[in-house]
């Protein structure tokens, strides 16, 4: 069974779909929320018209597509057994006359294509499921009942306490599971340093004096740049831990904490800045931004960030010591650039100074890694004419 | 232009970058930035904003004449007097 863009009145000629609130594997009943869609009419919580299992999610958040286009399949609960016995015809043929498919990989765990695919999707150990079906074949119905962390269909129900809007209740949640993720799983340690960008902001002033508004360029621009050009010299910092094990990124990838002005966060990310001139980040820059806020991130940067930085700084804190976004191993904060006082070669100086943090994750690097990088990014913002 | 047009000119520039504003309830001598949660980001889009409407192009040394709704306003009088009613 299809489930398509709704119409949500004449005038609505398309839907953007922002997030899916299920996943393949999910059971619904009507009347569940499956999706959240913007549209002209503001952003809508798109609610499901019939019960049964989430089969096919066809579309990537975020993308717009006309009324009527297949979004997701499902199959309902009349058809779910329908499906079963279909599955299990299917099962039967394969045993007496085998497909190519299955030849060649005779030794895995018997199972439906159905389930197979799902599995798949879900990242489910086949073998450590039991099947039901013939010679002992792993079927759909198999995986909801082995599948321990799927939530509860109940989850999307929650009342609403006190006056939340119910998207910023959604945002909340997944901020809530990936830090709880993030603080259960990672031995964080926190360094921090005080840079002085005098020499920077200096810079700066003169290159935008020239400039036309739309050509200046923030600071932020000019500490991402010197982030990406100090990061290949430790590239402990830049990649992700999985399964067990560090892998490292060679393209820097930098997700940017940006605060919706309606509450919540995303964090996509600048592709390749260590491939970007200064100019070129501050387009990309203040691309991300625009598109954070006017709601058409591409999933693609929602995903791969191989480091993040945040810059809550520019809102008012000293210092801000961030937590980790899984699989990352690092997260830099920028505080509040501001004068201070400072003693060089013997002198008192006002100087313009930034609190840079690094926290990093404990099982790829050591404090010295750490230590090395935040000093290698102030002498390169020492020169940054150079970047 | 008179300070209510030129008022209604900043207002609208603000109100591209933070479209959440009431703007009945904008307080004329509230630090714009502090008030209305303005990161430098939405500042420099403000800037933009302004000069696309006022033709206005303002230099980042001047930015401090954009604390409060008010200052900008004296701001921008004394910027535009050739329209000056």
């Amino acid at each position: 069974m299809d489930i398509v863009m709704p119409s949500l009145g004449a005038d609505m000629e398309e839907g953007t779909l922002i997030q899916w609130q299920v996943k393949v594997g999910d059971t619904v009943t009507a009347g569940d929320i499956i999706a959240v869609i913007e549209t002209n009419k503001g952003a809508i919580d798109m609610e499901v018209f019939d019960s049964g299992v989430i089969s096919k999610l066809c579309l990537e958040p975020v993308v717009t597509v006309p009324v009527g286009t297949v979004m997701a399949t499902m199959v309902s609960e009349l058809d779910s057994n329908h499906e079963h016995e279909h599955e299990h015809e299917q099962s039967t043929e394969h045993d007496d006359e085998p497909n190519t498919e299955l030849k060649s990989v005779a030794d895995r765990v018997p199972a439906s294509p159905a389930a197979r695919l799902l599995a798949q999707r879900e990242h489910i150990n086949l073998s450590s499921v039991t099947g039901s079906g013939p010679n002992g074949a792993v079927l759909l119905r198999d995986l909801y009942l082995a599948e321990p962390h799927r939530p509860a269909q109940k989850e999307f129900n929650t009342p609403i306490e006190n006056n939340v809007p119910d998207d910023d209740n959604k945002m909340r949640r997944s901020i809530a599971m990936v830090m709880e993720k993030s603080k259960r799983e990672i031995p964080h340690y926190y360094l921090s340093t005080e840079i002085d960008l005098s020499t920077a902001k200096n810079f700066l002033d003169d290159v935008n004096a020239e400039r036309e508004p739309e050509q200046r360029i923030l600071l932020l621009a000019l500490l991402l740049r010197a982030i990406s050009t100090v990061l290949p010299k430790h590239p402990q910092l830049n990649g992700y831990y999985q399964q067990g094990r560090f892998e490292e990124k060679k393209n820097i990838h930098i997700g940017n904490t940006i605060t919706l002005r309606n509450g919540g966060l995303v964090v996509p990310a600048i592709h390749n800045v260590e491939q970007l001139s200064l100019n070129q980040t501050m387009v990309a820059l203040r691309d991300v931004i625009g598109r954070s806020r006017s709601g058409h991130l591409r999933s693609s940067e929602l995903s791969d960030a191989t480091i993040t930085v945040s810059n809550i700084g520019d809102r008012g804190a000293d210092a801000v010591f961030a937590v980790i976004y899984p699989p990352q191993v690092a997260i830099i904060g920028l505080g509040k650039p501001q004068q201070k006082a400072r003693v060089i070669d013997g002198d008192v100086k006002a100087c313009f100074t930034i609190t840079v943090t690094l926290s990093a994750d404990h099982r790829v690097s050591d404090g010295v890694t750490g230590a090395k990088f935040l000093n290698a990014l102030d002498n390169q913002l020492q020169y940054p004419e150079k970047l | 232009m008179n300070s209510l047009m030129i008022r209604r000119l900043i207002v609208e520039a603000l109100l591209e970058v933070a479209p959440e504003i009431n703007e009945a309830k904008i307080d004329a001598e509230a630090e714009l930035r502090e008030e209305y949660d303005i990161d430098s980001m939405d500042f420099l889009n403000f800037i933009i904003a302004l000069k696309n409407s006022c033709g206005v192009s303002i230099p980042e040394r001047d930015y401090k004449n954009f604390e409060t709704l008010n200052r900008a306003v004296n701001y921008l009088r004394k910027k535009l007097p050739s329209l000056r009613s």
